[in-house]
């Protein structure tokens, strides 16, 4: 017995790797050794000391862990958007340079400025036209009938829905083939940067804008949402009643998690349930209990699960 | 990050895979307590204790997980917050005189401690709460705090234990920790 190391066995107890034999040795010792046994609770003291210290340290840590609220918000964080603002820029960026490279003093095209052609003035149009000076470039309309004209010139310092009104000049038309301002495409959109300003950028359109069958009118609720699990008749009815910032759930929410998806646009908040794998739209408020409606819709099932997925990604 | 990829991060002594569990189920697991009458603050502590649970089970080597780490979580933080509840109905009901003088040695005991563990250097620090806390090995301990072995490790861990010890009792008289 003169052999036992009984601090190493103070050391097995407080750590709880102490086998039974040793335990009952240890025991019956700190029964009559008193010194063992202040030695034992300044171990202890020690020992749990060093477990609070550690928790106390993971917790500021976690503590210090930056927290979402809401989808946009974790949208607003996620890498992916990130690129993707990115990306937008970059193109924007270039886009605009090139645009302004081709045509660098004047305004975009005014569509609303142009009348229908009735009277071909041929003097006028070739004032318009001088092709030793400009560039050729390809008519952005229906192509010739004859096959003679293929081509058109275009002054740089006219707007770029002119080539297929030139086209016309140099072959007889009818008034009845004039071209319709309305099929004459610009080139490109002037970029608008400015709505880059706004996290609402990065919503989805469908989810934003329209979706008739399923998305809900936008929530006014500005506060976090409640939730409350209510037993429920039948289990497998899934239902639910949503007033007062309050949403209660019936049915089987218990066992399996069930996901609350917000979503903020400038106009207000839709909300939408998310379990076993199925979408769910929310009405507010709904004084009476009602049952759950699926999400049917295939473009805001695939946003909402692009959703899920970014926010899972964080 | 998969369920996968985070076990392993974790066995390594990863922290950052403890704050992306953090940032990634905070809402779903603090909706447990709000929507059973808990507190924003008591949510977070439910769901802090769940996410240390899983930590130290997880980096000890003490894990076998046989679900998600989502619903392991979730079943961590219902049972954390049924304690809470117990824990406050039963002390509605009980008659705390008596007690307080007790309760105030023992905090004022763990009190020195803490600041005692605090003066310790950091590699004594890590050493010991690696070991006590998170249960590491002293293999995992050596290779993670770079010694040369788990010799070098095991000498240190006694002798910081040591100082720890010197530490405490310097400042108190021995009868103070003594019950």
């Amino acid at each position: 017995m003169s052999n036992i190391n009984y601090k190493e066995l103070i050391e097995q107890q407080l750590t709880g790797t102490i086998s039974d034999g040793n335990k009952t040795i240890l025991e019956s010792k700190l029964a009559s050794d008193f010194s063992l046994r202040d030695e034992m609770n300044s171990q202890s003291g020690m020992i749990n000391g060093l477990k609070e210290f550690r928790k106390a340290e993971l917790k500021t840590r976690l503590n210090n862990v930056p927290i979402e609220v809401g989808v946009l918000g974790t949208l607003g964080q996620s890498a992916l958007v990130k690129v993707g603002a990115t990306i937008g820029s970059t193109i924007l960026f270039v886009g605009g340079m090139y645009y302004f490279s081709i045509n660098p003093f004047n305004d975009s095209p005014q569509m609303e400025a142009l009348t229908p052609i009735t009277v071909i003035d041929e003097s006028a149009s070739k004032e318009i036209v001088a092709p030793e000076e400009l560039p050729v470039v390809a008519a952005p309309t229906e192509p010739s009938t004859n096959g003679k004209v293929t081509s058109s010139t275009v002054s740089e310092n006219k707007p770029l829905v002119k080539p297929s009104v030139i086209a016309l000049v140099e072959e007889p038309v009818s008034e009845s083939q004039v071209p319709v301002v309305e099929e004459v495409a610009p080139a490109f959109q002037k970029p608008q940067i400015v709505e880059f300003d706004s996290d609402d950028e990065f919503e989805p359109e469908t989810i934003d804008s329209s979706n008739p069958s399923d998305a809900s009118e936008p929530l006014e609720i500005n506060k976090p949402i409640d939730i409350e699990l209510k037993s429920a008749e039948s289990l497998d009815k899934l239902q639910y009643q949503f007033y007062e910032e309050r949403l209660y759930l019936y049915g089987n929410f218990g066992e399996v998690p069930y996901e609350i998806i917000e979503i903020n646009s400038k106009s207000g908040k839709r909300i939408y349930l998310y379990h076993q794998d199925v979408y769910y739209t929310l009405s507010y408020p709904t004084d009476k209990v009602k049952d759950l409606e699926k999400v049917t819709n295939e473009e805001l099932l695939k946003e909402l699960t692009i959703f899920r997925e970014i926010k899972a990604l964080n | 990050m998969k369920d996968d990829e985070i076990l392993a991060k974790i066995s390594k002594g990863d922290e950052t895979a403890l704050d992306f569990l953090y940032k990634k189920y905070y809402r779903m697991m603090t909706k447990i307590v709000l929507s059973n009458n808990g507190t924003e603050e008591e949510a977070k502590d439910v769901f802090q204790e769940a996410l240390i649970v899983f930590w130290q089970k997880a980096v000890s080597g003490n894990l076998v997980m046989t679900s998600k780490i989502s619903t392991f979580l979730y079943s961590i933080c219902l049972n954390q917050w049924r304690k809470e509840l117990d824990r406050k109905s039963r002390l509605s009901h009980e008659e705390k005189d008596g007690q307080e003088f007790q309760e105030h040695d023992a905090s004022e005991k763990a009190r020195i401690i803490q600041e005692c563990i605090g003066d310790l250097g950091d590699i004594c620090k890590k050493l010991l709460t690696y070991y006590y806390f998170d249960g590491m090995s002293m293999n995992d301990i050596a290779e993670k705090l770079e010694f040369a072995n788990t010799d070098t490790a095991k000498t240190k861990k006694y002798k910081c234990m040591k100082r720890l010890d010197l530490l405490i009792r310097s400042r108190y008289k021995e009868e103070d920790f003594l019950d």
